[in-house]
């Protein structure tokens, strides 16, 4: 089975991106595998509608451990199976929670045993801040910064690395998406609205290519 | 067949980097670059200024006989320094900090020794690059014509870069009047000190009184030399002890009659100078070492053979000192 995880910065959308995306691959009572910063692991298992209300948020840092979904793609005449792992978001520097930088370190963790990493960056943010120019701080915290830099530079490694431009459906993220797929070649760069669920046709062909 | 991630650097060094993450050592941007491979686990990382160390600095200041107070005060810089250290590796914040002091005593109650274990210590523990001493005084910064003063001054407060200027009798710079070049010197010091506020220590000393009024004629100096240490004069005991230290240095001892007969004399010559403060303190000491030295000398030269026990202890009788206190 491939791992897969979903990283970026705290706030992105990655846990309602995996929430739809699950979704739209066809699981309807999705069981997830949680595993905390303890070292537990269990089982939850909720319909997508209940998971987008309580897994998502708009406050960051919502989501604090590794939470997994098993996704069935049909392949050749058989099934292969994927595991998408939603993390923690990582910011910049260090964080003075040491509980939140257990859960980073998990998802380094995570992201150095992964063979897939989907790369979620807010493509409204960089449309607003830009990807090179010295961006202001508060735009600064959702931008495309250093740690972006050095996740795609990880993602060289990796046999499957794909940038995912979300919330292409908020003003600016046009420009976002632009700048991003100028940078990295137009097929790496895949944008998306993990609210309204829009390009996960791409998202599922990139994937399936992957498992 | 598949085969595992590719990351560039081995699994044990991978799991060293998320941990220090996790304890907050290193920022997530920088562990990143590391499981990257594109950057170097630099060596800096280990302290560069370990307790031991410290201690074994400290030690060196311990030896000095009295002096409590500048003790303790230096330790609570060297305290502070150690925790700056500590908080850069925790990516803390760290304010650079100003380390000029004012050193006020008597003569010969260990200015200039303090200033220059100091200037050792400090650059022991990184503070200062080099280490060195220079010691000027108001002769050496102060000009014969116009803008002469400026040159001078700067002159060696360039000198002192990575190191630490001590001018001693500072309280003369200021002495000559409205007119006086000294007024020029001081102007300069204090600029040089905000200028190069982390590259050098300034320590101006000098007798007490003085150096209180010195520090009362330009309003800005007090609020510059944030460490003020007062040299007390020291006691009878602290006398001895440091005559016993000086003899053993040069590999002499004392008996016990000169011992006592030091200590006599000691209470004597402190009760008599304690109202004109014109007692030279451990300075005293050493001429009276030197001139004793001598004297033993002196005996020795017309005994046939001296033993080795002879040679090293000073007798009574070898002790002198002359009229100067």
């Amino acid at each position: 089975m491939r791992q897969s995880v979903v990283i970026g910065k705290a706030n992105v959308g990655k846990t309602l991106f995996c929430i739809y995306f699950a979704q739209y691959i066809g699981v309807r009572e999705m069981t997830w595998l949680v595993e905390r910063t303890d070292g537990r692991t269990e089982h939850v298992r909720t319909s997508p509608k209940s998971a987008a209300e309580t897994l998502s948020g708009e406050l960051p840092h919502k989501t604090r451990c590794l939470q997994s979904v098993c996704l069935d793609f049909a392949r050749g005449k058989g099934v292969r199976q994927f595991l998408l792992t939603d993390t923690t978001g990582l910011t910049d520097g260090i964080h003075p929670e040491a509980d939140l930088r257990r859960a980073m370190a998990q998802t380094l963790r995570a992201i150095v045993n992964a063979d897939v990493v989907l790369h979620m960056v807010d493509a409204a943010a960089i449309g607003e801040v830009g990807l090179g120019r010295k961006p202001n701080r508060a735009a600064h915290e959702h931008g495309w910064s250093e740690l972006d830099d050095q996740i795609a530079e990880l993602g060289e490694h990796k046999s499957g690395y794909l940038i995912l431009a979300n919330k292409m459906d908020l003003p600016g993220a046009k420009q976002g998406y632009r700048e991003l797929s100028k940078r990295f070649t137009r097929h790496r760069v895949v944008p998306i609205s993990a609210l309204h669920q829009n390009g996960f046709r791409e998202v599922k062909q990139h994937v399936w290519r992957l498992a | 067949m598949r085969t595992g991630p590719k990351t560039p650097i081995p699994r044990s060094q991978r799991n060293d980097v998320i941990r220090d993450y996790q304890e907050g050592q290193i920022a997530l941007a920088e562990a990143l670059s590391l499981l990257n491979g594109t950057s170097q686990r630099t060596a800096d990382t280990a302290p560069r200024m370990t307790k031991q160390r410290l201690y074994a600095l400290l030690g060196d200041l311990d030896a000095l006989v009295g002096l409590e107070e500048v003790k303790s005060t230096v330790r609570q810089v060297f305290a502070f320094l150690y925790m700056q250290e500590r908080r850069r590796q925790a990516h803390l914040k760290t304010e650079p900090v100003v380390l000029h002091m004012v050193f006020t005593g008597n003569p010969g109650t260990g200015k200039t020794t303090v200033a220059r274990l100091l200037a050792r210590l400090f650059h022991e523990c990184g503070l200062l690059s080099k280490g060195h001493l220079v010691e000027v005084e108001r002769a050496d910064l102060v000009g014969e014509y116009i803008g002469h003063t400026a040159q001078k001054t700067r002159e060696h407060i360039k000198e002192a870069l990575g190191g630490v200027l001590f001018i001693d009798e500072a309280y003369s710079l200021a002495r000559g009047g409205e007119k006086d070049f000294g007024r020029e010197a001081i102007d300069c010091l204090v600029k040089g000190m905000e200028d190069y506020r982390n590259q050098f220590i300034a320590i101006i000393a000098g007798y007490e009184d003085e150096m209180e009024w010195f520090l009362s004629t330009n309003p800005g100096l007090p609020s510059r030399f944030p460490i003020h240490l007062k040299f007390p004069d020291y006691s009878v005991t602290a006398l001895l002890g440091i005559a016993r230290q000086m003899a053993a240095e040069r590999q002499y001892r004392f008996s016990v009659e000169a011992e006592a007969k030091l200590r006599h004399e000691l209470q004597r010559v402190r009760t008599d100078t304690l109202r004109s403060s014109a007692f030279s303190n451990a300075r005293w000491v050493r001429n009276m070492l030197e001139a004793t030295i001598r004297q033993h000398a002196l005996r020795l030269f017309d005994a046939s053979d001296p033993s080795r026990e002879a040679m090293v202890t000073l007798e009574a009788a070898d002790l002198v000192w002359g009229g100067a206190v």
